[in-house]
């Protein structure tokens, strides 16, 4: 952990005291770790050894490398100016209780559930033998319930992270713990840019902390928290670039958001789809900001670029390819959309139970209404063209996206929507939550606009920062 | 639409929801630490985890194996597949060559190292021609 740290803080050169601030320490766990497995797995595909001195020696060379190489690029800056009021600290005070709560749990729960043991856990534990990475048991015909179609960029990651040990209970405990605080901490940092108020960003981070992508602990050793993770470090590092004007700066941080979304697949089959909708959405954010239109060009480029070579080697290097994987769009797929469309108010109906669940704590709820809000509000038409829109947008299409394939599932339809699609909102509920900051923000900057006089403060609420 | 009107009501509403969510999962799990209630964890975690004291009964067979050795696995018909998914995931260093239920009629090779795994969830390991 503590390389991987030191690989990400050589790359992002985060500035003074931004570089131990939560969300700096966020992004370079997110980015060490996507350095590391992303140079480590190929390597190891070709026969380098994984051992401890090995894994030292690729992150002190990539560390000292990318130090020496980026001495010109600007650090990252992660300073925003939203100063804090009494309901702010409350709602920070909160946030921390609710971390509190989710370490505390997490330290008592046991290891876990069927999906760790069977399919997660077990490859990170098996993929390593004598020192090298040996794949041969996905072939194994014993070994077919362990999903070897999955890729293996998570179960690497808790391999390096474990500096080639094999991992226990600790260690897949530690990564998941780091993980989720690094995900509060970047999605605070996002929630801050996009609302550019400092008591919505704690109040909405707080939200995430005792939502379900920390508190259900079933989750523990899954890929879905690693997920959120990385969809949403490429998003706020979007909103990052978008809320500084156009320049190196900004482009740097395009460049490590397209890293942040091309990683996406490493981590879960679905997250392809995310990736490519996060582009989409990072892209047409990038042209929604004040730049020139040849600007925007260029930005986009830095953004697509990285997100492409690192899309591409997800496909080279993860997905080691098996027949045994199930494929959900096995046979003649089109029969079983037939028949299930003509019913579909029991698969909608089981969706819409997960999303209106108590657990969730009215997230999914308070989303819809802004959706609503995003589409009819009239007054002043800048919520309907700005980041809330798009945000809005992505989540309500990967929803889409992901309730289409119980329609087409080969698996009985109701059984699979009803062991998966709950576990699968939670990579989205913190760019839900992002949305809602972000649809804050809109309104905080329209009625900025409408007013008769210019306000003494850029913002009304608490003479706040950045806006996204 | 103004969000100073609105804004201080919404998030005093959000506080004290995460404040009592927070207030009755502190007194939870004082009171039954080890209480999993989450949606995820009501839906799977008796199912997937009848036996806390899987990793010690694993430490204790692994110590008494080589690395690299096959092993084959015989355990009570009715927990016989959770067994060998559990022998794969804590033996990462040895091979599961086969695994049997408990009375079946196919045997295992009299020289196998057996994995006997009683009904009490006690493994003991056995070695060379009193196998199987």
């Amino acid at each position: 952990m503590g390389l991987a740290l030191l690989v990400g803080w050589s790359l992002l050169k985060p500035a003074g005291r931004e570089a131990l601030s939560p969300a700096g320490l966020g992004l370079a766990l997110v980015f060490g770790t996507t350095l590391l497995v992303g140079i480590g797995f190929p390597l190891a595909r070709l026969g380098a050894p994984v051992t401890a001195s090995t894994i030292a020696g690729l992150a002190g060379l990539l560390a000292a490398g990318l130090f020496l190489l980026g001495r010109r690029r600007p650090p990252l800056r992660l300073a925003v100016d939203a100063p804090g009021d009494r309901l702010s600290k409350l709602a920070g005070l909160l946030l921390l209780a609710g971390l509190a709560l989710f370490l505390a749990k997490l330290r008592l729960a046991p290891l876990w559930t069927w999906d760790h043991f069977a399919v997660w856990g077990i490859k990170s534990r098996r993929m390593i033998q004598d020192g090298a990475l040996d794949l041969g048991f996905l072939d194994v015909r014993s070994f077919w319930g362990i999903e070897p179609q999955y890729p293996l960029g998570l179960p690497f990651a808790w391999r390096l992270l474990s500096l080639g040990a094999v991992p226990g209970e600790l260690a897949f405990k530690v990564c998941h713990g780091l993980f989720a605080l690094a995900l509060v901490a970047i999605t605070h940092h996002g929630l801050l840019l996009a609302s550019g108020s400092r008591r919505i960003a704690n109040g909405l981070a707080a939200w995430l902390a005792v939502s379900p992508v920390l508190w259900d602990t079933v989750g523990v050793g899954h890929a879905d928290l690693p997920l959120a993770l990385w969809a949403v470090a490429a998003l706020v590092l979007v909103f990052a670039a978008i809320a500084v004007p156009a320049g190196e700066r900004g482009k740097a941080s395009l460049r490590l958001a397209g890293l942040a979304a091309g990683f996406l697949p490493w981590i879960k089959q679905e997250g392809l789809v995310v990736a490519l909708a996060l582009l989409a959405a990072s892209a047409l954010l990038v042209g929604r900001s004040p730049r020139d239109r040849r600007v925007v060009w260029q930005d986009r480029l830095a953004l697509l670029l990285p997100a492409a070579v690192t899309l591409a080697a997800s496909r080279l290097v993860t997905n080691v390819p098996r027949a045994h994987g199930i494929n959900f769009f096995a046979g003649r797929w089109w029969v079983r959309v037939a028949s299930r469309l003509a019913h579909p108010g029991e698969l909608l109906g089981l969706a819409a139970k997960d999303l209106l669940a108590a657990d969730w704590l009215g997230i999914w709820i308070v989303f819809a209404v802004v959706c609503v809000l995003t589409v009819t509000w009239r007054r002043s038409r800048r919520p309907r063209r700005g980041p809330a829109a798009i945000l809005c947008g992505i989540v309500a299409g990967l929803l889409a996206v992901y309730v289409s394939i119980y329609f087409v599932t080969v698996l009985p339809a109701r059984p699979h929507l009803e062991g998966s699609f709950f576990r699968l909102l939670c990579p989205l509920a913190p760019l839900a939550l992002l949305a809602l900051a972000a649809f804050l923000g809109d309104i905080a900057s329209g009625a900025a606009q409408a007013a008769p006089t210019p306000p003494a403060a850029p913002q009304e609420m608490e003479g706040g920062g950045g806006q996204a | 639409m103004n969000r100073a009107r609105f804004e201080p009501l919404l998030l005093t509403l959000l506080l004290v929801l995460v404040a009592g969510v927070c207030l009755v999962r502190g007194i939870g799990l004082v009171r039954e630490p080890h209480r999993m209630d989450a949606h995820e964890e009501r839906h799977w975690f008796e199912w997937a985890y009848p036996r806390s004291d899987a990793a010690a009964r694993f430490a204790g067979a692994a110590a008494a194996l080589a690395p690299g050795e096959a092993v084959c696995l015989v355990a009570p018909r009715s927990t016989k597949d959770w067994w060998t998914f559990m022998a794969r995931y804590y033996l990462p260093d040895q091979m599961i060559a086969a695994a049997r239920a408990r009375g079946a009629r196919r045997g295992l090779p009299p020289q196998a190292t057996v994995l006997d795994v009683h009904w009490n969830g006690e493994i003991q390991v056995r070695r060379g021609d009193d196998g199987g």
